[in-house]
């Protein structure tokens, strides 16, 4: 047994009993796994940056075991160390994989979990008393924070590890919990904090983040010891001149992929959106029906238990293909897949390496991803990935800016489980990184929020959630505190139905738009498998199996990822690059006959140019522009300029984007030498241009919805015992009306805005889209028909005409309304594939006709 | 028969004929019956932002007077002498403040002349009725009124009731899709063959999309104007 030492110095015993453990399992210790527990062991916080499979969990969790061992910890009277994960799906494999050395070691430490499914008896007991060690999601431990009898509980606290840390940074979940850290180390001042990441570039700032403000300095960035291998590759068309040139669902590549599969043992196949993972699925199918049973589709829009058992059957071996969709790139470990394929644009170089890390998942292993193209110009963004991967060249997590509707929440938690004195809690709020530069008057009116509404001077009538309290603030009652527990997490989510079968078994979640458009009898793909609708009750939708051959596949929303800056940098040097040089890549050679059209019609831009083709059809005039900067920054910037080219003189476009480039279509040609003689990407007035340019209010009104969830205007998930609830539920559009009339200085609004201005606009990479554009040359080319590059956009056409100061009503007037009647529905839905059929055919006849 | 509404409103209103009488729908979410002096409104919601503080959720004051100044715009320029509310008047009875019913009590003071007809919705049976001194009508619908029917829930009408009945109750709102594929949710008047549904006053209500029939004429209101779609 070890002896008692105090604890920052264990004896050389106890480490090398750490070490006996690993050679047990017939490993040794990673150098890196060693600094870590010397670092935690001398009291200092970190973060552990290793690629998946690298034993990072053991890297921070053997030091607090030796720590425990050496002190003769018997366990009891409190938590010693809080573990957080950001997906209840790892909870289950954490539990194990920290038990494992605990046992083995002797320590008699109690490992417990607690989400949102644990057991009511389980979590009634932990409201009591916490086991030694409790694994969690962030959400979880807020809510743990309002139960007041738990405070002392916390004093035995030693170390709180959250995993993934990379997968919380920058999201308000990420804030929710550097709040609670915070919390933590203001109950226990000398907590060290210690997070697992994968593949990240501004680790200095994640490390802040974790630390606080005033620890920032002194923590530690612990980096894996081994490179891990990674290998991009691609499958080839055949002929790429007859490859299709647009689209985004690639089933042309289906038995290429299918061959591949052949011979592999287990495989994942990624795809960019659910619908894409289920129409994948089918296809796989059809293209291998021997295979039924043994592939599976797993994406997050499916029931949970559906999910869990694809995660669990893929783990044992039971399937040998998964195609799935960002649900699986978080580390549940399924342990060996051999192969895995991204299925359409990567979008960015570290979520590529993310998924590609699912494979090869032990150290020392290659890990291996298969692009599948699904259209001839993302052959260029598989090499220029590889390129950047090559150079670790990888995407930042961009940080939140101090949002007031995470710290809304939070202060009520703070006033329902001590209460606090103001001045105090706005110390430690300020010892949260992303807070730091947090206002008195942004204190204050976040105070005046929670106690008595808008501004002091304002206060609404009746209102109150916290109040004040001696020298303090308190929560102001228990139903307060009742409901503020259940709504407690920060994860918006979108008006959606459940999907059951009559017998109540649940399949998934949908949204209620889709639903809406369907009538009894009408078939949709969920799930892989084929449904009937036959009728909704409330917000479930009750279907039954149907043979039907052909089906639509719902459309899920959420947001398109753009490309990444880094990508999109590095794909413009490969274009620079094949202008002259050898083409060098795989990719780039099989694309040479495209490449060759591009340089024969137009030209191939160089990395400090920026191409700009006209063209003329019967549509019009098209103006295309080729930044490179992905859809959201495109997007902006096609309001901007047109709006810039509309001043010139009375114009209208019809703008239409993708990641690669804008169209600009007018009935008469745009006035573009005037408008570049103007300063066309002046970035002057850029934020009054961009306001007047697009409607950010509407685009404001929607972003309204998760703030207003977060600061609890507005509740979902509740369970059927809430009474009363239903008289006070309004949507998130109708209070952020009613505040524009009646508040309008509401801070709330405000962040709105801005999370408008930067996470949809993404208005800080235009700035500097901008002054590329302004520091390149412009190289203007008319083209006899649509270039390679520009004809993308024109089948793509996410169109929306933009450029109008019009009136609502002039709006309607104008627009060809279509009133969705009764019996004009059918015409309005649409079939997924056979668009995507449509636009391969229209694709070939045009290449067909020219 | 003139009023101040016929000038000021020319453009913002749309009009039709219903029940054999002429019925003008204004912008203000209300309907005009210029014959008998009457306006129709539905679902004011009264004291729906006071329910929401008493459960402290955060929501500034400002509905209230601005519905009630809207209210009294349609009123002063329809030289209305009648006002029927077709049920939901209040709310909930969490939402019926002493600052409520002094602004309310404030507003009916002004108005004493005004026939006041109160439909009890869904609402009001739990939030109760306006109070004695209002002297209002307070009926169960659905209850004759010339050529109409007043009701507030359309199912509370029985095969037996004959008549054109005006209804609320659904706060009716349509989506309307153009080209570029921009959506556009607006709240809406139908009128069918038989029932007509007005759209909630109450400015802090919502909306629940409604699929016309056919041949029923659809109203929306964008922009202070009333607009026929379908």
């Amino acid at each position: 047994m070890p002896s008692r030492q105090p604890a920052g110095d264990p004896p050389s015993e106890v480490v090398r009993s750490l070490e006996e453990w690993f050679s047990s399992k017939g490993w040794e210790p990673f150098p890196f796994q060693r600094e870590a527990w010397s670092a935690y062991l001398g009291g200092r916080s970190g973060l552990v940056h290793a690629a998946t499979g690298y034993g990072k969990t053991h890297a921070a969790w053997l030091g607090a075991v030796a720590e425990a061992l050496a002190a003769g910890d018997r366990g009891g009277g409190g938590v010693r160390v809080i573990w957080l994960t950001p997906l209840k799906a790892l909870v289950n494999d954490t539990v194990s994989a920290l038990r494992e050395p605990v046992e083995a070691l002797g320590l008699p430490w109690t490992i417990e979990k607690r989400t949102g499914d644990t057991a009511a008896d389980v979590r009634s007991r932990q409201r009591d008393r916490l086991p030694d060690v409790l694994i969690t999601t962030p959400e979880s431990l807020s809510v743990l924070f309002t139960f007041a009898n738990l405070r002392g509980q916390f004093d035995t606290l030693r170390l709180v590890v959250v995993d993934e840390w990379h997968e919380l940074l920058g999201s308000k979940r990420g804030t929710q919990c550097e709040l609670a850290l915070a919390r933590l180390r203001r109950l226990k001042p000398d907590l060290r904090t210690w997070a697992l990441s994968a593949t990240l570039s501004n680790l200095d700032e994640a490390l802040s983040v974790l630390v606080g403000v005033r620890a920032s300095g002194s923590g530690l960035i612990v980096q894996g010891a081994e490179k891990k291998e990674v290998v991009i590759d691609a499958l080839l068309p055949d002929a790429v001149e007859r490859f299709q040139w647009s689209g985004h669902v690639g089933l042309a590549m289906v038995s290429t992929v299918a061959l591949e599969l052949d011979s592999a043992t287990t495989a994942l196949v990624f795809t960019n959106t659910r619908s894409n993972a289920e129409i994948w699925y089918r296809a796989l199918l059809e293209e291998r029906p021997e295979w039924a049973g043994r592939l599976a589709v797993h994406h997050g829009s499916l029931d949970k238990a559906t999910r869990r058992w694809v995660e669990q059957a893929l783990a044992s071996g039971q399937l040998r293909c998964v195609v799935c969709t960002s649900s699986l790139d978080l580390g549940v470990d399924f342990g060996p897949v051999e192969r895995v394929f991204q299925v359409g644009s990567p979008k960015g170089i570290a979520r590529l390496l993310q998924r590609a890390g699912r494979s090869g998942h032990r150290p020392g292993a290659v890990s291996r991803v298969t692009c599948v193209p699904t259209h001839a110009l993302e052959l260029v963004e598989f090499a220029a990935a590889r390129v950047a991967a090559g150079e670790r060249r990888v995407e930042p997590r961009e940080l939140l800016e101090k949002p007031l509707d995470v710290l809304a929440q939070h202060v009520v938690t703070v006033a329902i489980s001590t209460g606090f004195r103001p001045e105090e809690l706005l110390e430690e709020v300020r010892d949260a990184w992303t807070y730091r530069n947090l206002t008195d008057d942004e204190w204050r009116w976040v105070l005046d929020f929670c106690s008595s509404g808008g501004e002091s001077l304002r206060a609404y009538e009746q209102y109150r959630r916290i109040a004040p309290y001696e020298d303090g603030y308190v929560c102001a009652s228990n139903e307060v505190a009742r409901r503020h527990r259940l709504s407690i997490g920060t994860i918006a989510s979108d008006a959606s139905m459940t999907v059951h079968f009559m017998n109540g078994h649940g399949l998934g979640t949908v949204e209620e738009s889709f639903i809406a458009r369907l009538k009894a009898g009408d078939t949709f793909q969920f799930g892989g498998r084929t449904v009937e609708y036959l009728r909704s009750s409330g917000m479930k939708a009750f279907v039954k199996p149907s043979r039907a051959a052909k089906a639509t596949v719902p459309r899920w929303g959420g947001g398109r990822i753009p490309l990444s800056s880094e990508l999109s940098d590095a794909m413009r040097h490969l274009v620079d690059e094949a202008r002259t040089g050898p083409l060098g890549h795989v990719e780039m050679e099989a694309l040479a006959p495209i490449l060759d059209l591009q340089r024969e019609w137009s030209v191939l831009p160089a990395a400090d140019e920026m191409l700009i083709e006209r063209a003329v059809s019967k549509d019009g005039y098209h103006l295309f522009m080729f930044p490179f900067e992905g859809r959201l920054v495109h997007e902006g910037l096609a309001s901007l300029v047109a709006l810039r080219l509309s001043r010139l003189q009375p114009i209208s476009f019809t703008l239409s984007y993708n990641d690669y480039g804008i169209e600009f279509l007018s009935a008469e040609p745009a006035p573009l030498e005037g408008g570049l003689a103007a300063g066309l990407f002046d970035a002057e007035r850029l934020a009054e241009d961009i306001e007047e340019s697009i409607n950010v209010s509407e685009l404001a009104r929607r972003q309204f919805r998760e703030i207003s969830r977060v600061a609890g205007l507005v509740f979902s998930g509740y369970p059927g015992q809430m009474r009363g609830l239903s008289q006070v539920q309004a949507s998130s559009g109708l209070l952020f009306d009613v505040f524009e009339r009646h508040d309008p200085g509401n801070l709330l609004l405000v962040q709105a805005r801005r999370e408008v201005r930067e996470r949809q606009l993404e208005i800080k990479r235009l700035e500097r889209t901008l002054e590329r554009i302004r520091h390149a040359r412009l190289v203007l080319v008319d083209t006899p028909r649509f270039s390679p590059l520009a004809f993308p956009i024109l089948v793509d056409r996410l169109s929306q005409t933009r450029i109008s100061s019009e009136r609502l009503s002039a709006r309607i007037l104008k627009m060809q309304v279509q009133l969705e009647k009764e019996a004009d529905r059918s015409m309005a839905r649409r079939d997924e594939l056979e668009k995507e059929a449509d636009r391969s055919k229209a694709a070939d006849e045009r290449r067909g006709n020219r | 028969m003139t009023s101040g509404l016929e000038h000021e409103w020319d453009a913002g209103r749309a009009e039709l004929e219903w029940a054999g009488e002429r019925l003008v729908l204004l912008p203000e979410r209300a309907v005009w019956w210029p014959a008998a002096r009457t306006i129709f409104v539905a679902d004011t919601h009264f004291g729906k932002d006071s329910a929401f503080r008493a459960a402290s959720i955060p929501i500034p004051t400002g509905t209230t007077d601005h519905d009630l100044d809207r209210l009294d715009r349609v009123l002063r320029l329809a030289e209305a002498d009648r006002l029927v509310v077709l049920g939901d008047f209040y709310h909930a009875r969490s939402g019926r403040s002493d600052a409520l019913s002094e602004r309310l009590d404030a507003w009916r003071k002004h108005h004493e002349a005004l026939d006041l007809v109160i439909v009890r919705g869904n609402h009001d049976l739990h939030a109760g009725d306006v109070p004695e001194a209002w002297s209002a009508s307070v009926l169960d619908g659905p209850a004759a009124d010339g050529p109409f029917l007043l009701a507030h829930d359309e199912n509370d009408l029985t095969a037996a009731a004959s008549g054109f009945a005006l209804t609320g109750h659904v706060h009716p709102g349509v989506r309307l899709s153009g080209a570029g594929g921009t959506g556009l949710v607006l709240p809406c008047f139908r009128f069918g063959h038989r029932t007509a549904v007005l759209p909630a006053f109450g400015s802090f209500t919502g909306l629940h999309m409604v699929r016309p029939a056919r041949r029923d004429q659809v109203y929306v209101v964008a922009d202070g104007e009333v607009h026929r779609v379908g």
